[in-house]
């Protein structure tokens, strides 16, 4: 079967699209998540609804990214695997290099310009984020944070459409603390497929446990497909690049592989 | 000369506008009726195309991929590199098994209003609960209910009122509104027997 999107092909591989191994997995199998067989669609394929029964009348399905309603059913409009969750969750676990922004997903942007009450930040979008002065913790009109061109910022989107500009912010909503995010000092960063960045987000990720057993470090993912690494030596940081670099698109069976073949490399240099 | 006893209005004052109010309104409110009615009809609407009541499912479309990921907290670190971070996602990892551990619970349990519900389909009583006493006894007074008489109808039925008797509050009682407000409050004089009030007409 001739696929046409080159991301489809090489993250599912044209002779798997009828090979259901259920034993592979790519780290996303979390609590949620249940897939017994992986299912690949493309755009145009109606998907079977099995709802788990509900009380009350009709039947709630939450439906993600890569779905929507035709009619009664749901269809398919991005390639890639569908996945089924507990409380009737669909969504298609599709990968692709554009970042689309959604409110409340963390983003790695870069900020290239600086204003009076806010900064503007380059996070691969369609169009350039705003970053206001103030959505800092601690922030006052005194009290500005000093950040220039060029500095990196953890941040979530706080307001996203189609549209618009996005905007974001540096404070977690709940707490009004930082909560992880702002500028983020040293380290590299480095692009991937969106696929890759949900699935780094996994905190049981096979490739960070392997990384971690090497050495120690540190990383910020950003769903934006950029991901930042920082750790004691530069050996150490190329080596957790190279492994993520290799490792996006590749086959589930193959990331340990990958990664332990940069290990190596790392170790090499080390001695 | 012994005065004649006025046992009903003479037509003069029956025939006066503001005796004839009431007959008015209703002459009035049954002509707008039949013109609402009239105006429903002209309207056409669109019906439901192939839409089973039953079989219908609300869809509920996000955007991100947020509510589907196990864990939307980004900032790792591996090795105490980083010991406020590791903290923090510890903490963000604690509130996520939370959050879904309720959810599950939530969804597997089954309200309240479903086990009273079943209980009654066991015990063969008809009317379903819904969860909304009040709405169903305001339903079944059809009266325009303040407040005041939406808690009182909301109260157990006593032994003596049946269940379906309505409190209808009569607009066009002689007596007027405010003396009707605190009508459903009072107990009627139909509960109580003669025998029972305290003042005994002599007869």
């Amino acid at each position: 079967m001739h696929c046409l999107s080159c991301d489809f092909t090489k993250a599912t591989g044209v002779d798997k699209i009828f090979f259901i191994d259920p034993k592979a997995t790519d780290g996303m199998d979390g609590i949620q998540t249940q897939v017994q067989q992986r299912r690949v669609v493309i755009p145009g394929d109606r998907i079977p609804l099995n709802l788990e029964a509900q009380e009350g009348g009709a039947p709630k399905v939450r439906a993600g990214p890569g779905l929507q309603q035709d009619g009664g059913e749901l269809i398919a409009v991005k390639p890639g695997c569908i996945k089924h969750g507990n409380g009737n969750k669909f969504w298609v676990d599709g990968s692709q290099k554009r970042y689309v922004p959604a409110v409340g997903e963390p983003v790695l942007g870069t900020i290239t310009g600086k204003f009076a009450e806010s900064y503007k930040v380059d996070i691969g979008s369609a169009h350039p984020a705003m970053l206001p002065v103030l959505a800092f913790e601690g922030a006052s009109r005194k009290n500005r944070p000093m950040l220039d061109v060029g500095a990196l910022v953890y941040c979530r989107v706080a307001v996203a459409n189609k549209d618009m500009e996005p905007e974001l912010e540096c404070i977690a909503p709940s707490s009004g603390k930082s909560g992880g995010y702002g500028p983020l000092k040293n380290g590299f960063v480095v692009r991937c497929s969106s696929r890759m960045a949900r699935s780094l987000l996994d905190p049981k990720n096979p490739i960070l446990l392997r990384l971690a057993e090497a050495f120690s470090f540190e990383m910020a993912v950003g769903l934006n497909g950029r991901v930042w690494f920082n750790a004691d030596t530069v050996a150490q940081v190329i080596a957790a690049t190279k492994a993520i670099q290799a490792c996006d698109g590749a086959a589930a069976a193959d990331h340990l592989r990958h990664v332990n073949a940069e290990l190596r490399i790392l170790e090499g240099i080390d001695m | 000369m012994d005065t004649k006893q006025v046992k009903s209005l003479s037509t003069g004052t029956m025939a006066l506008k503001f005796m004839n109010r009431a007959q008015e309104q209703e002459v009035r409110k049954k002509l707008e009726e039949e013109q609402k009615r009239a105006q429903e009809e002209a309207k056409w609407i669109l019906g439901d195309l192939d839409l089973d009541d039953v079989d219908t499912v609300e869809f509920q479309f996000d955007n991100s991929h947020i509510p589907f990921l196990d864990s939307t907290f980004g900032r790792k670190s591996f090795g105490n590199y980083n010991k406020e971070v590791e903290t923090m996602s510890e903490e963000a990892r604690n509130a996520e098994r939370l959050r879904i551990a309720e959810e599950n619970e939530k969804r597997e349990s089954v309200s309240d209003f479903e086990m009273v519900n079943r209980y009654h389909q066991i015990r063969g009583e008809t009317t379903p609960v819904d969860g909304t006493k009040r709405k169903r006894r305001a339903a079944a007074t059809e009266s325009p209910t303040s407040r005041l008489s939406a808690v009182s109808n909301a109260e157990p039925p006593s032994k003596k009122r049946s269940p379906a008797a309505p409190v209808t509050t009569d607009w066009n009682d002689m007596r007027g509104r405010q003396a009707t407000r605190f009508m459903s409050l009072a107990p009627t004089s139909r509960e109580t027997p003669p025998a029972q009030r305290g003042f005994i007409k002599p007869q």
